[in-house]
């Protein structure tokens, strides 16, 4: 199949071209060489492999050129601190009792060794509840088109189902770190279902979901780059299946520059954009929804772009893509992307700086990227610690871990994130959705947050059940020993005046529904 | 010779109105008083307010008033060319009316066709279209272009407020009205972001007795005694500021946001439930938009102070299907015409001190693309609608020849120009000298004078 080469085009093209930057294939940071120095070394322990790992991404250290690192205050986070961050910041969110779980299991650094090699974790209940209910998760694009192509009622009901199915998976998951960034990825590489029946790609979004977005989470960059642009998802959203010679279509070649590669006027301009889209003519797919390139629709003689003399042809497109892929802006913001959203709003510019430079030895490999995020000082200090406000589906996912809810047909909550402005594969924009606070902190996301918080507790959300064994597990005696138990499963302990006043009379009343919802809907529980 | 007769005249001559009479200068705004400081409105009267909608995606002005008497239009537009049925205009073609002239004897500027609706209300000098307005930056990313209109700023500079937000921060007074500033969807736009608290949608919760204790500013044990118990305090809403800046945000400062927003929702939801839910006295057309001109029209009616307020309508990206007399950009004016009479209706004689403003961030390439739509431009379209505005078609415009690197609407006027006016008319304050538009200092000709001063 043609998209299993791209992985082997991505480079092999690349090199053709002379690229510069991957010139640096097989570059080993300077500590590498200390350690071939060693004389007969015996095989790394797992830990160690980690440690190693988490060494070579902090290399960029070394960059002079690097801003100064930023003055980290405040005490160490303490060893249950790190795992409850790395639950809620690398996943969704603890369940009840994880915590403890993990803590006995090694702690944050076993826990983070597991969730990089997805593979490893058994995630039989998610998969059980995929094949189980929702049939398009696991089809090839010929059996969707089989299925829903022209209709109508499948495609309706495709349109239901498909956010519920995001929901579910991020919910029920054991490999939520996988789960997050498929979150992280879906938005930048972002394609919508749109409404009509008769023109819908709609159902292609669930092999773009699988092709695009799961297949490459741990895999470099520019495969998932790639798999974007041959993609008839995105074909269609952003027009490029309808560029040709002399009436090219600006739409995806000013995006992928802008929201995919290499940032917002960061070192191209509006000739590059038209140029680009020029490269990228004949770009479409065919009836069976294949990428197709048609040689007839490229726009004749070579194209002049970003400084490169770019030939007529297919393999002009993947020049360019490749170029993009691996240009150092790119490793800058998509650097500053990960970090915002995985450290701070406002990520700090020596590890931005470091984890670009991380991107740039070794062309976007995603896991080193991550682990020179997770391995860095920053990402653990105490600054950072719950310093995120939780998007919509974020505050929604953990509420349903939180209270290990069963998850029948979450199409109550489906519903309720497209109040809270965040409708699964239907964001208005090709941004995708943002994942600061300041983008979403305003009253009326609290107050639809208020509403899930207390119709989950109460039973009111049809589709979705908190077990009795939840609210069981909280009796007790004393009203304290209640409310103490509870603060510290559902916010990490991390109570302030305000959450202890508002609790105080449920507590009393050892009303655990009630209690349960105030705590979902403080603001403790918005933030991880 | 009538008012706006004499005005299409202007038009059609080319040269647009642009600071042509009755305006005072910037240096010194018309009503400013010199302290920068509003005067304050008679308590019984209704509150001046602006009503933005943000037409989002970037809408092609050359298909709203389309100069169908200029030639080069027909170049430039095949598929997406709208015609006018009148003597003159060689390529009409039989029955497809796409544009309806205006009263222009030169037989230059006309109206989508949906949108004829709107030819009375500019007759009467209550509709005015301002043409090749936009933004002084050429950016043609959607996201940076709104980013920048709703900041009125430019680049990813220090300024993170919305231009609306800047002005409500700036004549804010202890003891406000809790609802100068409205936003009609769940989430509140970049125009009015900032830190004057500002409510979005109105969508609140049956369960916000229980919430309300959680966030009241009033049960804050822990906040009261970090700031000095007892202190004296005016309505908690002063103490209202959340504080966003470009730092990095700690755990603290998101657990402070989080409950200074919530304590404000409370406070407004609160407020809008005040307020008369009765029927609107007009037929608004369904759809989000007519929801939520709906609320806003609701919340001006019932004098509680709304100075601000915005609406959003999503959807102009149209690089393809833009389609031409009957397509799809001509049906989306068309539902935002009736929108907008539905509104003037339900509001009735309250428009004599309501303005509404639609935008959008840019305009298209002036050339179709292949595929039946547009790309990304720079100068597009602006209309303003209200009782205060004088009669005319404002902007400068010499003709489709003059366009920006070949390929786009020019940005003749800088929509900065525009809010600027706007705020000074209907507030009677000088927006220069409250710093609402920082790095803007405009020449008096590039002021339109579109509108007359507030009775």
């Amino acid at each position: 199949m043609e998209r299993r080469r791209w992985g082997q085009r991505f480079l092999s093209i690349g090199l053709s071209f002379g690229l510069a930057a991957l010139a640096v294939v097989g570059l080993k940071p300077a500590f590498a060489a200390d350690d071939d120095n060693q004389p007969v070394k015996k095989p790394l322990t797992e830990d160690q492999l980690l440690r190693k790992r988490i060494n070579e991404s902090l290399a960029g250290l070394r960059d002079p050129k690097a801003p100064q690192i930023q003055t980290l205050k405040g005490p160490d986070l303490t060893d249950r601190e790190k795992v409850i961050h790395v639950l809620g910041r690398l996943g969704f969110g603890a369940r009840p009792g994880e915590v403890d779980e993990v803590l006995k299991n090694g702690g944050w650094e076993a826990w983070v060794k597991l969730q990089m090699n997805p593979a490893k974790i058994d995630d039989a209940s998610a998969d059980r509840l995929v094949s189980q209910r929702y049939k398009f998760a696991k089809m090839s694009m010929a059996e969707l088109q089989k299925e829903y192509d022209g209709d109508g009622q499948n495609i309706r009901e495709l349109h239901k189902e498909f956010p519920e199915y995001i929901v579910a998976r991020a919910t029920v998951s054991n490999r939520q770190f996988y789960e997050l960034m498929c979150d992280f990825w879906r938005n930048h590489f972002c394609v919508d279902m749109p409404q009509t029946n008769d023109l819908s790609r709609a159902w292609t979004d669930a092999d773009y979901e699988n092709a695009v977005i799961r297949k490459n989470v741990f895999a470099h960059f520019g495969d998932m780059l790639m798999a974007s642009a041959h993609h008839p998802a995105m074909l269609e959203y952003l027009d490029n299946k309808l560029s040709r010679a002399n009436s090219w279509n600006e739409n995806y070649a000013r995006e992928v520059m802008e929201l995919h590669t290499l940032g917002a006027d960061r070192g191209y301009g509006n000739l590059d954009v038209q140029e680009l889209a020029k490269v990228l003519t004949g770009w479409a797919y065919d009836d069976s929804f294949q990428f197709v390139y048609r040689p007839e629709w490229q726009q004749k003689g070579p194209k002049l772009w970003l400084g490169y003399r770019v030939n007529e042809g297919y393999d002009g497109g993947m020049f360019a893509l490749t170029t993009l892929a691996v240009h150092p802006n790119t490793a800058q913001f998509i650097s500053e992307k990960l970090c915002r959203y995985l450290v701070n709003d406002n990520p700090p510019p020596g590890l931005v700086h470091k984890v670009a430079s991380v991107f740039r030895q070794t062309q976007g490999d995603l896991p080193k990227v991550y682990m020179a995020i997770i391995g860095s000082r920053e990402f653990m200090s105490r600054e950072n610690y719950r310093c995120k406000f939780k998007t919509p589906l974020q505050f929604v996912v953990s509420a349903l871990r939180a209270t290990n809810a069963k998850v029948d047909e979450p199409y109550k909550v489906t519903e309720t994130l497209g109040k809270m402005g965040e409708p699964i594969y239907d964001c208005p924009d090709p941004t995708g959705y943002f994942d600061t606070a300041e983008r979403w902190m305003d009253s009326g996301v609290l107050t639809a947050r208020w509403q899930f918080a207390w119709d989950l507790a109460r039973g009111d959300l049809s589709g979705v059940e908190v077990p009795d064994s939840f609210f069981e597990h909280y009796k007790a005696d004393k009203p304290e020993e209640i409310e103490q138990k509870m603060i510290e499963d559902l916010i990490g302990g991390d109570a302030g005046d305000r959450e202890l006043v508002a609790l105080k009379d449920a507590a009393n009343d050892k009303d655990i529904p009630k209690m349960t919802g105030i705590i979902l809907g403080s603001p403790s529980f918005q933030q991880r | 010779m009538s008012n706006s007769r004499r005005d299409f005249l202007k038009a059609a001559g080319m040269l647009v109105m642009a600071g042509t009479s009755g305006f005072m200068g910037l240096d010194q705004f018309v009503y400013g008083a010199d302290d920068g400081n509003p005067v304050s409105a008679a308590p019984q009267e209704q509150k001046p307010t602006l009503v933005t909608i943000f037409l989002r995606g970037g809408a092609d002005g050359l298909h709203v008033f389309v100069p169908y008497g200029d030639p080069l239009y027909y170049q430039y537009r095949k598929a997406l060319a709208l015609y006018a049925n009148v003597p003159g205009n060689a390529k009409s073609r039989g029955n497809q009316k796409g544009v309806i002239p205006l009263d222009d004897p030169n037989n230059y500027w006309g109206i989508n066709r949906h949108m004829q609706a709107l030819i009375p209300l500019m007759k009467e000098g209550k509709c005015v279209p301002i043409v090749n307005v936009g933004s002084p930056d050429p950016t043609r990313s959607h996201f940076s272009a709104q980013d920048y209109m709703e900041r009125a700023s430019f680049g990813s500079g220090a300024v993170t407020t919305g231009w609306l937000n800047r002005y409500l921060e700036a004549t804010k007074k202890p003891f406000d009205a809790p609802l100068r500033g409205l936003s009609a969807r769940s989430l509140v736009p970049r125009a009015l972001r900032g830190n004057y608290p500002v409510l979005a949608g109105n969508n609140h919760t049956e369960k916000m007795d229980l919430f309300e204790d959680l966030y009241s500013s009033k049960n804050l044990v822990g906040m009261d005694a970090r700031s000095g118990a007892g202190e004296q305090k005016g309505s908690s809403l002063e103490e209202a500021k959340p504080v966003m800046d470009k730092k990095g945000l700690t755990s603290d400062m998101t657990r402070d946001i989080i409950a200074t927003s919530g304590s404000n929702a409370v406070e407004r939801i609160k407020a809008l439930e005040r307020v008369d839910k009765s029927e609107n006295s007009a037929r608004y057309p369904g759809g989000e938009l007519g929801e939520q001109l709906k609320v806003i029209a609701r919340v001006i009616k019932a004098d509680v102070g709304l100075e601000v307020a915005q609406a959003d309508y999503g959807g102009w990206d149209h690089h393809s299907a833009e389609g031409g007399t009957n397509g799809k950009m001509s049906q989306m004016l068309g539902h935002l015409t009736e929108n907008i009479v539905a509104f003037t209706q339900d509001l009735g004689s309250r428009m004599d001190r309501t303005m509404l403003l639609v935008m959008t961030e840019f305009g298209r390439t002036v050339h179709e693309n292949g595929s039946e739509g547009t790309d990304h431009g720079r100068g597009s379209f602006m209309l303003a609608v209200g009782n205060m505005l004088k009669a005319g078609m404002y902007g400068t415009w010499n003709g489709l020849q003059d366009l920006d690197s070949e390929r786009y609407q020019p940005v003749h006027t800088d929509f900065r120009a525009v809010f600027a006016e706007s705020l000074n008319k209907l507030y009677k304050v000088d927006p220069l000298k409250l710093r609402i538009f920082p790095g803007f200092s405009p020449r008096k000709e590039m002021m339109l004078d579109f509108m007359k001063p507030l009775a």
